[in-house]
């Protein structure tokens, strides 16, 4: 194969994953906007759609998962949400993000700690547009519920998400 | 290499948060443990009004956003209906306690209780 061939190649395999992984994480936040709110506190929620980010973020590269977060948030809002819902999971999303990345180049740490202060940043990147939105302080009165929810979650989808790297062949190496 | 193993920082990690968020629930629980005496209720961030906790009212609220009615009753108040897409404003249920807050995001409403001198914390 020639260099050009399978620069091509590398690239059609990386637009089919990467549109596979968008996919894959807007059917998990689907799935998990299915299932009963069980607390009623607004924002406590497994994080589904972030064991793609998780893994992404330990299987690819920054600027990959930036772009899935963001396909999937904007075409799930415009799916399912409104301009408010978009906003809101973006502050959440980034906040999480960005933390990941940072805490991902500090040793000792692995995914399940990074999974952990991702979950909880998450949780406070939406309370803080939460509180935006609402001109007010009095949503600070969740913010122990999803701190303590946020890295319970947090710890589950980054075990979860461990436990998928340890079985996954390295699917981008050979390409 | 094992990724799902557990290291020291992960879990020193893992226990502050939990013990900041105790704290934090538990500041909560001491602090509204008396009951409240009024409901206030802001949308966008502005006083809509405020309601005495022990008169019974029906109040609907109706605007650009959507309609929220928020019900006092046996000094207890809830929002009983709602067309905002998630309901989480009607799940929450009934708050009577200092501090407790409902919250309907999509309507940009909080409904919060207030007791008698705290004034302080808004
Ligand atoms: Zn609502």
């Amino acid at each position: 194969m020639s260099r050009s061939d399978s620069d091509r190649r590398s690239i059609a395999v990386r637009i089919a994953s990467d549109g596979l992984l968008v996919a894959l994480a807007m059917i998990f936040g689907y799935i998990e906007s299915l299932l009963p709110a069980f607390t009623g506190i607004p924002g406590v929620k497994l994080g589904l759609a972030n064991l793609v980010m998780l893994s992404g973020l330990f299987l690819f590269g920054v600027p990959e998962v930036l772009m899935i977060m963001i396909l999937r948030i904007v075409l799930t809002g415009i799916m399912f949400g409104n301009v408010y819902s978009i906003i809101y999971s973006l502050a959440g999303g980034l906040l999480s993000l960005l933390v990941m990345i940072i805490m991902k180049r500090i040793k000792g740490l692995s995914i399940v700690g990074v999974s952990i202060l991702g979950g909880v940043s998450h949780n406070m990147g939406q309370l803080i547009a939460a509180g935006v939105i609402t001109g007010g302080i009095s949503v600070i009165y969740y913010a122990p519920v999803l701190l303590i929810s946020g890295t319970v979650c947090g710890m589950l989808i980054g075990i979860v998400a461990g436990r998928i790297l340890d079985h996954l062949p390295t699917i981008r190496k050979e390409g | 290499m094992n990724n799902h193993v557990m290291t020291r920082k992960d879990i020193i990690a893992l226990a502050v948060l939990l013990v900041v968020g105790i704290i934090g629930l538990a500041v909560i629980f001491f602090y509204k443990g008396y009951e409240g005496e009024s409901v206030l209720v802001k949308v966008d961030g502005k006083v809509y009004g405020r309601y005495p906790l022990d008169v019974d009212l029906e109040l609907k609220i109706e605007d650009e956003w959507g309609i929220n009615v928020i019900e006092i009753r046996d000094g207890e108040a809830r929002v009983s209906k709602a067309d905002c897409p998630d309901k989480i404003c009607m799940k929450t249920g009934s708050i009577s306690r200092n501090t407790e807050t409902i919250v309907c995001l999509p309507h940009r409403l909080v409904v919060t209780i207030e007791g008698r001198d705290d004034d302080v914390i808004r």
